[in-house]
C-alpha cells in the first residue's frame, strides 16, 4: 500500500490561504517542521487565541480585542473627521501614513451585485446614524477607485445628501517615486484632472 | 519594411524563410495548403495574437513541442529582428532587437499590421457587434486612453446586468450604475466618432475613382442605440442617462441592459440609402477594404510605422481591373501580402514576388 505523505494534512490546510499553491504550501509545511515544538505551539496558540478573541469594534467595526478599538478609544484624535473604508485592513494602511488623525468607519465590503453585495449587507445604516449624531464636520470616502468603490461612494453620497457635512474622497494620481512614462493612461488622466497649484 | 519571415513548427508550415517583396507578395495555391497559415504566422509575429482568435495549441504544429517564428525589419531607421517562441500552453517568449520583452507593446510601436480575409464583407452583413469590434480594436490601438474607459464600461455593465438579474432590483443602485455607464459611455462614443471621422478622411480621396459620380454621397453614420440618433457627441452622456432613467422599468422587466455604447452600431450610407442593397457585393467589398486600409494608414504610415497589410483572398468577387487598382493604392503605403487560389492574381501588380504554396512549403516562382 502506498504510504501517505505525513504532511498532506498540513499542506491541505495551508493551500486554503490566499496566494498559496501546492508548492508554497509544501515549502511552508517543511518550514514548520524545522521549527522547535515550542515555536509551533506558540504560533498555533496565538492563531487560535486571536481568532477566538477578535471582535468588531461596536462603534467603527474595526477589528479589536475590546468592545471599542484603539482608534475609537483615543480621544486625542480629531473627533470631527470620519474616514469611511471598506475593510479593516485599509485602516492599517492609512494608519501607516501617520497623516490621518480622525476616526474611521468600516463598511464591511463594497456594493457589488455580481458578488451579491447589496447596500443592506454593508454597515451603511450604522454610518448614517453616526453622522446624524452631528459629531462630524467632514466624511472622507476612502474607497478603492474601482467600479464597486465608485458605486459605493455614489450610494453613500446620495444617502448623506442634505447632511450638514463636507463629503470628500481620496485623490487619484501618480504613486510617489513613479515614472510618468510608466503610469497607466487612466491614472495619468486622473492625475492631470486633479492637479493642484504648485506651492 | 519587413524583409524576411522565418517559420518553424507553426501549423502545417514546414521550416522555411520567406523573403517578402517591398510592395506586393502574392502567395498562390489550392485550398488547404498553408496560405492562411502563413498570413496567421506573420500576424502573430507582429501582434502576438491570432487573427482568427485561435488557441495556441492549435497554432503549434502537432509534430513539435513549440512554434518558433522570426522576422527582420529594415528601413524607417529601424533594422531589427523579432523572434517568438510559442509553447502549446500559450506561453510566449518574445525577443525584440536582442532583448526579451514581456508584451508586444514595443513591437507595435514600430510595426503596424492589418489582416482581412474574404470575410471583410461581414462589415456589412454581420451583427452590430462585429462592427463595434472593428471600431473598438482600432480605437484601442490608436487612442491610448480608450482601453481604460472600455474596461471600466464593461465592469459597470457587468454589475448592472447582475443587478438587473436579481429578483428584486434596488432602483437607487440602478440609477447610480446608470450614471456611471452614461459618463464612461460618453467617452467611448467620443472616441468611436472621432475614429469614424478620421477613417473617412482617409477613405474620401479614393471614393471618386471607385464610386464615380457618387463618391461625395457616401458617408458613415454612428447609430446610437435607443433612438438617440441626431444627438451630438457632447450631449450624448446626458441624453443616455435620460433614456436609461425613462426605460428603467423595461430593463428591469427584460433583466438586461438595453441601451448604451455596447448596443451601438454604424451604418454606411449612399445619400439616405444604406450602402448594402444599394451597391453590389463587389462594390461594398471595396468600401470595406478601404475602411480597413484607412485604419492601417492611421496606425501605420501616418505614424512612421512599418505597415503590413495581410489580405487572405480579400479581393474575392472583384474584377481584375479593380483588384489591380486596389493593390496599386494599398501598396503605395503598405507592404501587401495577398493569398489567392486564382492564377489571374499573378497579374495584380507589375512589380511583385510570386510564391506558390503546396503542403506547407512556400516557394518563390518569380
Amino acid at each position: 500500500m502506498e504510504e501517505q505523505n505525513p504532511l498532506t494534512g498540513v499542506i491541505e490546510q495551508l493551500t486554503k490561504l490566499p496566494s498559496i499553491g501546492q508548492k508554497s504550501a509544501q515549502r511552508l509545511a517543511f518550514f514548520f517542521l524545522s521549527l522547535s515544538k515550542a515555536e509551533v505551539n506558540q504560533f498555533a496558540k496565538i492563531l487560535v487565541e486571536t481568532r477566538e478573541n477578535i471582535k468588531y469594534c461596536t462603534t467603527c467595526f474595526n477589528i479589536s480585542f475590546t468592545p471599542q478599538c484603539m482608534v475609537c478609544c483615543d480621544f486625542e484624535r480629531n473627533q470631527s473627521i470620519l474616514c469611511v473604508v471598506a475593510q479593516p485592513k485599509e485602516i492599517f494602511a492609512i494608519e501607516r501614513t501617520h497623516e490621518f488623525k480622525g476616526l474611521y468607519h468600516v463598511l464591511g465590503g463594497l456594493i457589488s451585485p455580481i458578488d451579491g453585495m447589496q447596500p443592506d449587507m454593508l454597515r451603511i445604516s450604522e454610518l448614517i446614524l453616526r453622522i446624524k449624531s452631528g459629531q462630524f464636520k467632514e466624511v472622507i470616502l476612502a474607497l478603492n477607485p474601482t467600479v464597486e468603490g465608485e458605486t459605493t461612494a455614489l450610494y453613500l453620497a446620495s444617502c448623506l445628501k442634505g447632511c450638514p457635512i463636507s463629503i470628500t474622497k481620496l485623490a487619484y494620481g501618480l504613486p510617489v517615486g513613479a515614472d510618468i512614462d510608466y503610469a497607466d493612461d487612466m491614472t495619468l488622466q486622473k492625475a492631470l484632472s486633479g492637479r493642484r497649484t504648485f506651492e | 519594411m519587413v524583409n524576411k519571415v522565418w517559420i518553424k513548427g507553426f501549423r502545417n508550415l514546414v521550416e522555411q524563410v520567406v523573403t517578402l517583396h517591398p510592395r506586393v507578395t502574392v502567395v498562390l495555391g489550392p485550398n488547404n495548403q498553408g496560405k492562411t497559415n502563413f498570413l496567421e504566422a506573420v500576424y502573430f509575429l507582429m501582434t502576438g495574437k491570432s487573427p482568427a482568435k485561435a488557441q495556441s495549441d492549435m497554432m503549434v504544429s502537432i509534430l513539435l513541442p513549440k512554434a518558433q517564428l522570426g522576422l527582420s525589419v529594415v528601413g524607417f531607421g529601424e533594422d531589427k529582428k523579432l523572434y517568438i517562441d510559442l509553447l502549446r500552453d500559450g506561453t510566449k517568449r518574445i525577443q525584440w532587437d536582442g532583448e526579451f520583452v514581456k508584451t508586444h507593446r514595443t513591437v507595435m510601436g514600430v510595426l503596424a499590421v492589418q489582416y482581412w480575409s474574404a470575410d471583410v464583407l461581414w462589415l456589412f452583413q454581420e451583427s452590430p457587434s462585429f462592427r463595434r469590434d472593428f471600431l473598438d480594436l482600432f480605437c484601442e490601438r490608436y487612442f491610448a486612453e480608450f482601453s481604460g474607459f472600455d474596461r471600466r464600461y464593461q465592469s459597470i455593465l457587468k454589475q448592472k446586468n447582475s443587478l438587473l438579474g436579481m429578483m428584486s432590483v434596488d432602483m437607487k443602485m440602478l440609477e447610480l450604475l446608470n450614471q456611471q455607464l452614461a459618463q464612461v459611455g460618453s467617452e467611448l462614443v467620443r472616441f468611436r466618432n472621432l475614429a469614424i471621422g478620421m477613417m473617412m478622411e482617409k477613405v474620401t480621396p479614393y471614393l471618386a475613382s471607385y464610386f464615380p459620380n457618387q463618391g461625395d454621397d457616401i458617408c458613415v453614420e454612428y447609430a446610437f442605440s435607443g433612438f438617440l440618433n441626431g444627438v451630438s457627441v457632447d450631449e450624448y452622456g446626458a441624453k443616455l442617462l435620460q433614456l436609461l432613467t425613462e426605460k428603467r422599468s423595461k430593463e428591469v422587466m427584460v433583466r438586461q441592459s438595453l441601451y448604451g455604447p455596447h448596443r451601438d452600431d454604424f451604418v454606411v450610407k449612399v445619400g439616405d440609402m444604406p450602402m448594402v442593397g444599394y451597391y453590389s457585393r463587389g462594390m461594398t467589398r471595396i468600401f470595406a477594404l478601404l475602411m480597413t486600409f484607412s485604419q492601417l494608414l492611421l496606425l501605420g504610415s501616418d505614424q512612421k510605422r512599418v505597415s503590413v497589410l495581410l489580405l487572405d483572398d480579400a479581393f474575392a468577387e472583384l474584377d481584375l481591373a479593380k483588384k489591380k487598382a486596389l493593390m496599386s493604392d494599398f501598396s503605395e503605403y503598405a507592404q501587401v501580402v495577398y493569398t489567392t487560389v486564382l492564377e489571374e492574381d499573378r497579374e495584380l501588380s507589375d512589380d511583385l514576388s510570386l510564391y506558390r504554396v503546396a503542403a506547407g512549403r512556400i516557394e518563390l516562382c518569380g
